[in-house]
């Protein structure tokens, strides 16, 4: 994401106009674009015109609107934002608050404005326009008879691709040539999947992981197909490949790819293996010292007021509600642990850590000194991250099938 | 549909519980599918939204034990099947129609199950004039649509009658192989395999020489069992390989397991099945010591087999060749052991020990000679320990769950192109050709065409039919039945007492060994019989006292390992599974996480 433009008043109101570039500054904007900002773009219009003769005519007209935004909509698979809102600005084409649903584009700018700017979304937007280029991977979980594709970026871990298979198991008196017939499909559609959805331009590396041999025969079937298909682009990438080992095929085995130390070099500087990290920690300190490791938003609070939290760990999903109270609340959470010299990570919601954190409430904190709990009948245990109706956050999942 | 936050903690957990809007869809809600009134007082479970959605049993009239020559009609037939050798029997009961005649010795107590009760005064409160009532529970013979109920029941009896007569004096027991890997399993019991004559001398012969042109010199027996190209080249078992064998007093459906830790999975496919296991031991010296270890497998896979409810173990201290029979050796292994395997929850009266070599042969059907080994010389030999093991009763009366773990298409004798053909366990209640049973959770109804059955040798006489215990195939007839609806983990039950299917229940978690504390959030992989999906545990209900199973702590913020507590699960998927007290196959489920097995869970209700 490029920033073009950025005007913040004292008031901490503003306008921000940044340059998308690519599919996961989708999921900043998605970050960054709430109810009740105005966002302002270029998009296509249908314009019904009628002439003298009476004829209707209707053509898609171009034009840059400002929308007041009423509702965000983020599809994971595809990478694309749609922001719904009546316009708020005089347009040629479009009469004032007329409905109007703006998709966001790449290669466009976009500006945002808002009332109040507050730490969170600034930062967000200043690791948006960051530079520095994160590692981009590709791995691939598979056991026999399912296999994931997924890309994983420093802000989003995408299922591109789901293969599932029914493979026999050996009976007695079973010719194994079926078993093998049935695995050579199984390898022919991940094969396919992988060809269809790996960027090998973006990504630096493959990492192939299953349980077993799987994934050593897949990597022998994948070449040998690439040779007698003349794939000259597999081939080329063949040293981006890298083998390791999962304890079985489905997404949850994402996490145990990213902590593996055979690939931690090349991950190093990617956000999902340091918030993979942090959660570890907070999980061992749990382990260890209970009065040291606090989850739940009442609980947490009540630590901070203590100026007690060393590791402060919140879900991006808290931030993306639609209550203005409840931002504010964590926004002011997130400052004061930065005030008392604590260090706050923000996961993203479509990394595993992310999700799992998410089924944690969203806010977990590893304190300075151990406090005592408070009591737990008091606390609403089944507060999460929840959008403004009470309804349990629908954040956008990950499901690729 | 969205959640509704709760937001005050009721001090009840049951209020907790909006059974309506937050439950997995369970059958039991459907519309029945042609359940007649008179069947209707067969549904013994009853959902009690009162109770917070628990299944209760609706109140037990007192219930005396009547000896079935007395029994008015219905009558409680009992088959006693009386076994020459050592004195198991194998008992099951009927709710069925049949005469008993007086020479039918009388049943022993213990057997007459509480659901056994409650059948017998449903059968009798819901008919009293005819002899022959729809209204017990039956296996899927009670069809409604069919108007033969009578002759259905009788010919069930008769056909079980026939079943047992046609084992002869053999038991049937269905036995898994365990251990760690490279601990001998496969060539054990390969080679037991050639000495009771299931193997030809031409067969070993072959494999000899392939094995050694192929490198690996020792593996003919082996590779009787392995049998894919995989396995043979690489020298490991990667999946559960079947084969039977005849003892004196049993017939032995074997399950060679795989012991490597990636491969667990599979594993435990293969343990649900079974109903005493096998244990091999590698004696040798270092080898012994690795696999005992915290990340070896020989604890893992015991731990697996007590909690999947095997409880009678036979350890077989394998390659004692190289450790040169010496009992020392024996006497250390079999002590470290039995400390272990006692904290594992396993009776010591129901574990036996003995030494072999399967490379060798010694001491697997022959007894030792008492110069290669004076200490065991007059002990049991494998086979001895093997024809002890107890077969569980088996619950026939009950109806159909056949749990389906591989599915194939098409040809190969199954009735021609459109059929298709399910391999699998039958858990409980039996089924023949022409029954109609409904396939769950896709929730069609089909009829059966073919079965054959692991049984099937003993009991030609029988006709086809597979009962409770055993394994083997159903085929169903290709007409209206879409192929992609069966798949590992579907189950045909029967119509009138389907199986419930779910995706969220509640259950009671023994955590075994966990890295982290477990937490709202914890994912982790659920696997039951031949399925394993991705689970997460939504709710920490409670947590309690393992041994006295007293309530300890409401609602914790986390749990940690050897503990005890009731969860609340999401599946990624629905799955048929049962309250434990139901169904002990469908209600047992391991949770397993990063290769490592995290807890043993049964199911409380859903």
């Amino acid at each position: 994401m490029r920033l073009i433009h950025k005007d913040i008043n004292k008031d901490r109101s503003g306008q921000v106009t940044l340059l998308p570039e690519n599919p996961e500054d989708m999921w900043h904007a998605y970050n960054l674009v709430r109810v009740g900002d105005r966002l302002r773009s270029t998009t296509l219009r249908k314009v019904t015109t009628e002439n003298a003769a009476g004829t209707v005519s209707s053509q898609k007209q171009r034009t840059t609107l400002t929308v007041l935004v009423e509702s965000v909509y983020f599809d994971v698979q595809g990478c694309s934002l749609q922001v719904k809102g009546r316009n708020a600005e005089e347009n040629a084409y479009v009469k004032m608050g007329a409905y109007h649903t703006i998709d966001l584009e790449l290669q466009r700018k976009f500006t945002i404005v808002k009332d109040e700017w507050d730490s969170v979304s600034l930062d967000r937007v200043d690791e948006a326009t960051d530079i520095a280029r994160h590692a981009d991977l590709s791995a691939i979980v598979m056991q026999e008879g399912l296999g994931h594709i997924c890309l994983i970026t420093s802000s989003m871990t995408l299922v591109r691709c789901r293969v599932e298979v029914n493979v026999p198991k050996k009976r007695k008196g079973f010719q194994s040539s079926q078993l093998d017939k049935a695995m050579q499909r199984f390898y022919e559609q991940l094969y396919q999947g992988l060809n269809k959805h790996i960027n090998f331009g973006i990504v630096k590396c493959v990492i192939l992981a299953s349980p077993g041999f799987t994934k050593d025969d897949f990597y022998e079937y994948c070449f040998r197909q690439a040779i007698k298909e003349d794939n000259k682009v597999l081939i080329e990438n063949k040293p981006k490949f890298v083998l390791v080992h999962s304890s079985s095929g489905h997404r949850q085995a994402l996490k145990e790819v990213l902590e593996d130390p055979n690939i931690a070099n090349k991950l190093a500087d990617t956000r999902a293996a340091l918030e993979v990290k942090a959660l570890a920690d907070f999980y061992s300190m749990l382990k260890s010292d209970p009065s040291r490791a606090f989850y739940g938003v009442k609980h947490v609070e009540m630590a901070n007021e203590n100026h007690a939290i060393e590791v402060l760990l919140i879900s991006d999903s808290l931030f993306r509600s639609n209550k203005i109270e409840e931002r504010r609340r964590f926004v002011k959470l997130v400052d004061s642990v930065r005030e008392n010299a604590g260090q706050v990570r923000i996961f993203s919601s479509l990394h595993p850590s992310g999700e799992q954190l998410n089924q944690l409430t969203g806010v977990a904190a590893i304190l300075r000194f151990p406090m005592h709990e408070p009591d737990d009948s008091d606390i609403d245990d089944d507060y999460g991250p929840t959008d403004g109706d009470g309804n349990g956050l629908d954040y956008p999942t990950n499901a690729a099938s | 549909m969205s959640r509704r936050r709760v937001k005050n903690i009721a001090l009840n957990d049951d209020e907790d519980y909006d059974v309506d809007e937050s439950f997995g869809h369970s059958f039991e809600d459907e519309p029945a599918f042609g359940v007649s009134p008179a069947t209707a007082s067969a549904y013994l479970f009853v959902r009690d939204k009162d109770t917070g959605g628990r299944i209760t049993q609706p109140p037990l009239p007192d219930v005396k034990e009547e000896p079935p020559q007395s029994a008015p009609a219905p009558q409680m037939a009992r088959l006693h099947v009386a076994t020459a050798g050592p004195a198991h029997s194998v008992k099951v009961g009927f709710a069925g129609a049949v005469a008993v005649s007086p020479s039918v010795p009388s049943p022993s107590p213990r057997l007459l199950s509480t659901k056994q009760q409650q059948q017998q005064q449903a059968a009798s409160s819901a008919s009293n004039s005819r002899s022959a009532s729809p209204a017990p529970p039956r296996k899927n013979g009670a069809d409604p649509d069919s108007a033969g109920g009578d002759s259905t029941e009788a010919s069930a009896t008769e056909a079980y009658k026939r079943y047992c007569a046609g084992l002869g004096d053999r038991a049937m027991i269905n036995l898994v192989i365990i251990g760690h890997v490279d601990a001998g399993k496969s060539t054990l019991i390969g080679h037991l395999l050639y000495l009771l004559g299931a193997v030809s001398q031409k067969v070993i012969h072959r494999y000899e020489q392939e094995c050694r042109k192929a490198g690996k010199p020792s593996f003919q027996f082996a590779w009787v069992l392995d049998e894919s190209e995989e396995e043979r080249q690489r020298g490991v078992t990667m999946d559960v390989a079947r084969s039977q064998l005849s003892t004196p007093h049993r017939l032995v459906n074997l399950l060679d397991c795989p012991g490597h830790k990636d491969f667990i999975p599979n594993m435990i496919s293969g343990a649900m099945a079974a109903d005493a296991a096998l244990l091999v031991i590698n004696a040798t010296r270092g080898e012994f010591e690795s696999g005992f270890d915290q990340g070896g497998q020989t604890r893992e896979h015991a731990l697996l087999a007590r909690g999947l409810g095997i409880g009678q173990l036979v350890v077989a201290i394998n390659k004692m060749d190289t450790a040169k029979w010496s009992e020392t050796r024996f006497a250390e292994i079999r002590d470290k052991l039995g400390v272990y395997l006692k904290s594992v929850g396993f009776k010591p009266d129901c574990v036996s020990y003995c030494p072999v070599s399967g490379l060798e042969g010694a001491n697997l059907n022959k007894p030792l000679s008492a110069e290669l080994c004076p200490w065991y010389a007059s002990g049991p030999t494998l086979v001895d320990l093997i024809d002890r093991l107890t077969p569980p009763p088996r619950s026939v009366d009950k109806p159909l769950r056949f749990y389906i773990s591989e599915v194939s298409t098409g040809g190969r004798g199954t009735g021609g192109s459109g059929a298709v053909t399910c391999f699998g366990n039958a858990l409980s209640g039996y089924a023949a050709p022409g029954h109609k049973l409904l396939l769950l959770p896709a929730n069609q109804r089909i009829t059966v065409k073919a079965v054959t059955s692991s049984g099937q040798d003993a009991s030609a006489a029988a006709g086809p039919a597979i009962f409770a215990g055993d394994s083997g195939t159903i085929s169903v007839s290709g007409g209206g039945v879409d192929p992609a609806h069966f798949g590992p983990g579907s189950v045909l039950s029967s119509v009138t007492m389907p199986c419930p299917c779910t995706n969220r229940l509640r259950a009671k978690l023994l955590l075994i060994n966990v890295s982290q504390p477990v937490t709202k959030g914890y994912q982790a992989i659920f696997h039951q019989q031949a399925v394993s999906v991705p689970v997460t545990i939504i709710r920490l209900l409670a947590q309690i006292n393992k041994s006295t199973g007293q309530l300890e702590r409401r609602h914790p913020r986390y749990i940690l390992s050897n503990c005890c507590a009731e969860v609340e699960l999401q599946l990624d998927r629905p799955l048929c599974l049962d309250v434990y007290t139901n169904s002990r196959e469908l209600g047992k489920f391991m949770l397993r996480d990063r290769g490592v097995t995290v807890a043993a869970g049964t199911v409380l209700c859903y």
